[in-house]
C-alpha cells in the first residue's frame, strides 16, 4: 500500500527507463490507488531484482573451506536436489542485496558431471522452503575438463569425454523415465566439442538443453541453442578449456541471435559482480538496455518465472531495486533492494526510501 | 621524436593537470603541455578524441610466475621448505606468459611479481615492465622486497597439509623472527660474505639495512599487527600486503607507520581469514591518510581487471582521482619509483594507455598501450 513515485523505472517492454510511478500492496506490484503512502524516488533509477542465472551461493558458503561446502557429491544419485544443502545465512545473501540480486538459481559445482536437481530461490535468509521461488527447475551435469579432473584426481576410472557422453545418455534415460516432470537440462560446458555433444543430444532427447558458460561457442558455426547462461568472464582462467574467457564472449552472442543471461556461479565470481559481468558486456558493446533485460525479464524468462517476477507489473512479486545512477555505471550504487515488497537492503540507516 | 595529440591527456600530478600534446623522444617524455608548432622531423600521432592515462601499475601481482592453466608447472611457491630467502622472481618470471599480455589488454605496464603466500619467508619479489624483448630489458627493482606470509597460508600448507612445522601462528612469528636474529648476530664481515655470495641470510642483512623492505602477506587483525610487531622489534622497513582486516584496526595500521597495498577484495572470500574482505578499505584507509595501492593478485583477480579493482572502490565511496592514484602515481610512490612511472611527466618513462572514454566509465575499453615509448598492445 505504498506509492513509489518520479523515479526512473526500468520497463521490460520497452526496454528503456521511463519516468512512471508503481504502487506495492502486501507482496505485488499493483495499480489499485489505493496507496495510504508515497515515497518519492525522484533521481533514482528503479529496476527489477537482478536475477544470477546460475550460483552456488549458500549451497557452497563464502569465508569457509569444506565445512560449508555442500556443492559437489562424487557419487551422483539422481535424487540430489540443491533444497538440501543451501544454508539461508550465508553472508553472501546480504552481500548480493546490497547488489541488487533478489534471486539466484542455484546450480551444483562444476566438479560434479552429473550433478543434482536445481531451485531458483529468493533472498530472504530464513528457511530454505520460504525462500524457493521454483524447485527442481532442471537437472545439472558437467562436462569436460572439470567432470574428467574429479574422476582423474579420485582415480576412479580414466574417463573420456566418450565416458562423459555415456554417462549423460544413461542419465537423461533415467531423467525421462523418474523425473516426468524434469524438462530442462543445465549443462556447464567451454569448449566447443562439448557444445558439439550438445547439440547431438538436442536432436536425441525431448528435453530442453541450456548451456552454462558457452565460453568456445563462437567457435560453432551456425548451431542453434536455447538461451546460454554466459560467463562469467570475470575470473581467473582455471584450466586449459578456458583460454578463449572474454567477456566479446556477449557480443559474439548477441551477433549470432543466441539469447543469453549472465550470471556469476558464486563464488567462482561473486554474486556482488553480477552488474560487473554486464558492464564488460557493455564495454564490448552490448547495449544497455539488453544487458539489463537480460538481468532481470530475460533471466526469469529463462527461468520460468516471468509470470512471478522479473519485471515491474502489476501482479508480479515486488522485487525491485532503487540505484543512485544508471545500474551499469561501474560505481552505481544500490540505495536499497526489496523483495516481495519488503526493504530487505538499504545503503544507509534511516534512509526513508 | 613521436608527438601524440588529439587526446585528453590525464597527468596524475599533484595538480590534475589535462594536457594536449605529448612528445616523448628515446621512450621517455620530453613535452606535456598545451598544443604547439611541432618540429619537422617528428613523427606526429593522431589519437582521434581517446583519452591517456599513465600505464597502471600493479605492486601486487604474480605475473609470469603463477602457472595459471598447467599447474604441475607452477613457480611461484617453493613448497619444499617453509623458510626459502634465496628464491628470486627472477629465477621464475616467463616473460613470454600470457599474463604480460593479459596486462597489457588492461593497459597494467608496471607489476611487481614474484613468490606466492605458501612459505613463511617466500623469497625475492621483482618490479618489471610488461613489455620488452628480453627479462633484463623489463626490470626496473631486480630485488623489490623480502615476501613473507603469515596466518592460514603456511598453517594449512605445512602444519595441515604435510603435518610439519608451523603449525600455529607462534611458530610462524618465530621462523620470521628467525632470520632477522641470526642475520643480526653476524659480524660486519660474515654480513658482507652473506650479502657477496647470496648465502641463506642474504635478504634479511639487506632488509636490515633499508635496502629493500619486508612485504608480509597478512589479512587478519592479528597477523598486520604481529607483521607490525616484528617490524618494528627489528626496526626494519615494512609492507603490509593485503591487509585485510586493516580498516577494522585502522588507527593500529595507521599509527604503524607503513604502507599498504589492499585487495584482492574482488574476490569471493574463499576461506576464514578474508571472510571481513571489503572494498570499503580503499576509502577507510584514505581518510585515515594510510597510503596505499590496489592491487589484483593476479591470477586471483586477473590482470586486466585492475582498472575494475579500482572502479569497485570507487563505488564504495573512494573518490574518483584517489582511486586512478591508487593504481598509477600511489603505487609507484609506495615502490619508490614515482621519478620515473606513475605519472605522465616530464621525464619520466613513457608508459601510458588509450582509453575510448573516461577511464572510469563502463565503456571504457583500451585501444593501445604504450611501454618506454613503444606500442606493444593494440585492440582490434
Amino acid at each position: 500500500m505504498t506509492r513509489y513515485i518520479n523515479g526512473l523505472v526500468f520497463n521490460s517492454e520497452t526496454r528503456s527507463f521511463e519516468n512512471t510511478d508503481f504502487e506495492v500492496h502486501g507482496q505485488y506490484f499493483t495499480q489499485l490507488n489505493t496507496a495510504e503512502t508515497e515515497i518519492n524516488l525522484h533521481g533514482y533509477y528503479i529496476t527489477p531484482g537482478f536475477i544470477d542465472s546460475c550460483s552456488q551461493i549458500g549451497l557452497a558458503e563464502i569465508g569457509i573451506r569444506w565445512e560449508g561446502d555442500d556443492s559437489f557429491e562424487f557419487e551422483s544419485h539422481l535424487q540430489y536436489s540443491v533444497i538440501d544443502g543451501i544454508y539461508p545465512f550465508d553472508t553472501a545473501f546480504k552481500n548480493a542485496l546490497s547488489h541488487g540480486i533478489t534471486a539466484s538459481h542455484i546450480v551444483p559445482s562444476p566438479k560434479s558431471l552429473v550433478g543434482a536437481k536445481t531451485a531458483i530461490i529468493h533472498h530472504t535468509p530464513s528457511t530454505v522452503d520460504e525462500m524457493v521461488i521454483k524447485k527442481d527447475f532442471g537437472y545439472s551435469f558437467s562436462i569436460g575438463q572439470n567432470a574428467k579432473s574429479t574422476f582423474f584426481t579420485a582415480q576412479k576410472k580414466p574417463l573420456t569425454r566418450m565416458g562423459i557422453a555415456k554417462i549423460m545418455r544413461e542419465t537423461l534415460q533415467q531423467i525421462q523415465e523418474q523425473e516426468p516432470l524434469i524438462r530442462k537440462i543445465l549443462v556447464r560446458a567451454h569448449k566447443a566439442v562439448d557444445m558439439e555433444l550438445i547439440v547431438r543430444l538436442q536432436q536425441e532427447f525431448p528435453f530442453e538443453f541450456h548451456i552454462i558458460h558457452g565460453t568456445e561457442i563462437p567457435l560453432l558455426e551456425g548451431a542453434s541453442f536455447n538461451t546460454v547462461i554466459a560467463g562469467p568472464t570475470f575470473r581467473y582462467i582455471e584450466h586449459n578449456e578456458m583460454m578463449a574467457l572474454s567477456p566479446k564472449l556477449y557480443s559474439q552472442l548477441a551477433a549470432r541471435e543466441i539469447p543469453f543471461v549472465f550470471c556469476t556461479d558464486h563464488p567462482v565470481s561473486s554474486s556482488t559482480h553480477l552488474a560487473l559481468e554486464a558492464c564488460l558486456a557493455v564495454r564490448e558493446k552490448l547495449p544497455r538496455q539488453d544487458a539489463l533485460y537480460a538481468l532481470t525479464t530475460g533471466a526469469a524468462t529463462l527461468l520460468g518465472i516471468e509470470h512471478l517476477t522479473g519485471s515491474i507489473k502489476d501482479g508480479l512479486l515486488a522485487d525491485f531495486v532503487v540505484w543512485n545512477k544508471h545500474p551499469l555505471d561501474l560505481d552505481a550504487k544500490v540505495v536499497a533492494t526489496f523483495i516481495k515488497g519488503k526493504k530487505e537492503y538499504s545503503w544507509e540507516e534511516g534512509i526513508t526510501i | 621524436m613521436i608527438i601524440f595529440h588529439n587526446a585528453k591527456f590525464v597527468a596524475v600530478n599533484e595538480q590534475n593537470d589535462t594536457f594536449e600534446q605529448l612528445w616523448i623522444d628515446d621512450g621517455r617524455i620530453v613535452y606535456t603541455g598545451p598544443a604547439k608548432e611541432i618540429p619537422d622531423n617528428a613523427e606526429k600521432i593522431d589519437l582521434h578524441g581517446a583519452f591517456v592515462t599513465p600505464g597502471l601499475i600493479d605492486i601486487h601481482a604474480h605475473v609470469g610466475t603463477w602457472a595459471e592453466v598447467t599447474e604441475d608447472i607452477n613457480d611461484a611457491n617453493e613448497y619444499s621448505e617453509p623458510f626459502t630467502p634465496l628464491m628470486h622472481a627472477l629465477d621464475s618470471v616467463d616473460i613470454r606468459h600470457f599474463s604480460f599480455q593479459h596486462a597489457l589488454e588492461g593497459g597494467v605496464t608496471t607489476v611487481q611479481t614474484g613468490p606466492g603466500s605458501a612459505n613463511v619467508i617466500g623469497g625475492i619479489w621483482s618490479i618489471l615492465k610488461t613489455a620488452g624483448p628480453t627479462l633484463a630489458s623489463r626490470i626496473l627493482v631486480e630485488r623489490s622486497g623480502l615476501k613473507g606470509a603469515l596466518g592460514e597460508n603456511p598453517k594449512n600448507v605445512f602444519g595441515n597439509q604435510y603435518k610439519r612445522k608451523p603449525m600455529t601462528r607462534m611458530a610462524i612469528a618465530q621462523l620470521l623472527r628467525d632470520g632477522f636474529q641470526r642475520a643480526t648476530r653476524l659480524s660486519e664481515e660474515e654480513k658482507s660474505k652473506h650479502v657477496k655470495h647470496n648465502l641463506e641470510l642474504r635478504p634479511f642483512i639487506e632488509v636490515l639495512r633499508g635496502e629493500m623492505p619486508l612485504r608480509l602477506h597478512c589479512h587478519r587483525a592479528d597477523d598486520i599487527m604481529t607483521a607490525i610487531r616484528i617490524a618494528k622489534e627489528f626496526n626494519v622497513q615494512l609492507h603490509l600486503e593485503h591487509c585485510t582486516e586493516g580498516h577494522m584496526i585502522v588507527d593500529a595500521v595507521k599509527a604503524s607507520g607503513f604502507n599498504a597495498t589492499v585487495g584482492p577484495y574482488m574476490l569471493t572470500p574463499s576461506k576464514y581469514e578474508t571472510r571481513n574482505s571489503t572494498p570499503a578499505i580503499a576509502k577507510i584507509f584514505k581518510e585515515h591518510a594510510i597510503p596505499f595501492a590496489i592491487m589484483t593478485d593476479h591470477p586471483f583477480v586477473p590482470i586486466q581487471y585492475l582498472k575494475y579493482c579500482a572502479s569497485e572502490a570507487i563505488r564504495y565511496g573512494l573518490d574518483e582521482e584517489t582511486a586512478l592514484k591508487s593504481i598509477t602515481i600511489h603505487a609507484a610512490t609506495l615502490v619508490q619509483l614515482d621519478h620515473r612511472i606513475g605519472s605522465l611527466e616530464i621525464g619520466k618513462d613513457a608508459d601510458f594507455v588509450v582509453w575510448s572514454h573516461p577511464i572510469f566509465e563502463t565503456e571504457a575499453k583500451v585501444l593501445q598501450t604504450y611501454v618506454n615509448g613503444k606500442k606493444y598492445y593494440e585492440a582490434e
